[in-house]
């Protein structure tokens, strides 16, 4: 067989690292939170789509892009259409 | 009300930490991408809040960033200095981008934690175990180049 078979990776790829990401809160309530979610995500795709590019405005609108990504991501797995929204910002 | 109170208006701490439990859920499934996209939401509208910060630097251990796995991650420390799973992610960032003196330092704030007694978790002591090997390997290699 092939020496470069036996070569081992770093040890730290053998280790479950996963299990130093802490666990807290709970996504079987994040149902309820539905109302106040799609309002600030209908807010945050309003608030991108009127901030204008420039140096004072980077920092505010890349934190709109991630918050809206975020958002995005967690109506859909909350199964929320937001086509509306976007259709209405476009 | 302080800076971080104000970038986070809006959202209490109940709904950060279940927004954060999808982000870690979607991880597990090996859904890094959303988990990356939930996390870095996070940072933005809740800088202080720690788990973010490691799971970034997970995400992007695991995908072989280093440079933002360590960014990450001194964030997270700079907030809790003294979280054993702060301090052990922060000392595999630092070996992989070969910052071998302050993984040294760092390794030696885990010992004294551990000999402590405020490490419960056997895989706090296990990595610690691993990485110790994995310093004294990088210290002796660059002691040979010298």
């Amino acid at each position: 067989m092939n020496e470069k078979n036996f070569k081992h990776p770093e040890v730290s790829t053998y280790l479950p690292l996963i299990g130093l990401v802490p666990s807290v809160g709970m996504v079987g309530v994040l149902e309820s939170y539905v109302p106040s979610l799609l309002a600030r995500y209908e807010s945050v795709v309003q608030m991108r789509s009127l901030m204008v590019d420039g140096n004072n405005a980077k920092l505010g609108k890349s934190r709109y892009i991630a918050e809206e990504a975020m958002l995005k991501i967690v109506l859909d797995w909350l199964m929320v259409n937001t086509s509306n929204i976007e259709d209405d910002h476009e | 009300m302080n800076r971080s109170e104000v970038i986070r208006k809006g959202y209490s701490d109940e709904e950060i930490r279940h927004i954060y439990a999808l982000g870690k859920l979607f991880l597990e499934n090996g859904q890094v991408h959303k988990s990356e996209r939930i996390m870095i939401g996070l940072t933005y509208i809740s800088p202080n809040f720690v788990p973010a910060w490691i799971s970034l630097c997970y995400i992007y251990y695991i995908s072989r960033q280093f440079t933002k796995a360590l960014e990450s991650i001194r964030q997270a420390h700079a907030l809790e200095p003294s979280n054993p799973n702060v301090l052990v992610l922060l000392v595999l960032s630092l070996l992989e981008e070969q910052y071998i003196r302050e993984a040294g330092t760092f390794l030696g704030e885990l010992r004294e934690l551990i000999e402590l007694g405020e490490v419960e978790s056997p895989l706090i002591e296990r990595l610690y175990s691993s990485q110790v090997m994995r310093f004294e390997l990088k210290e002796m290699r660059q002691d040979s180049l010298m």
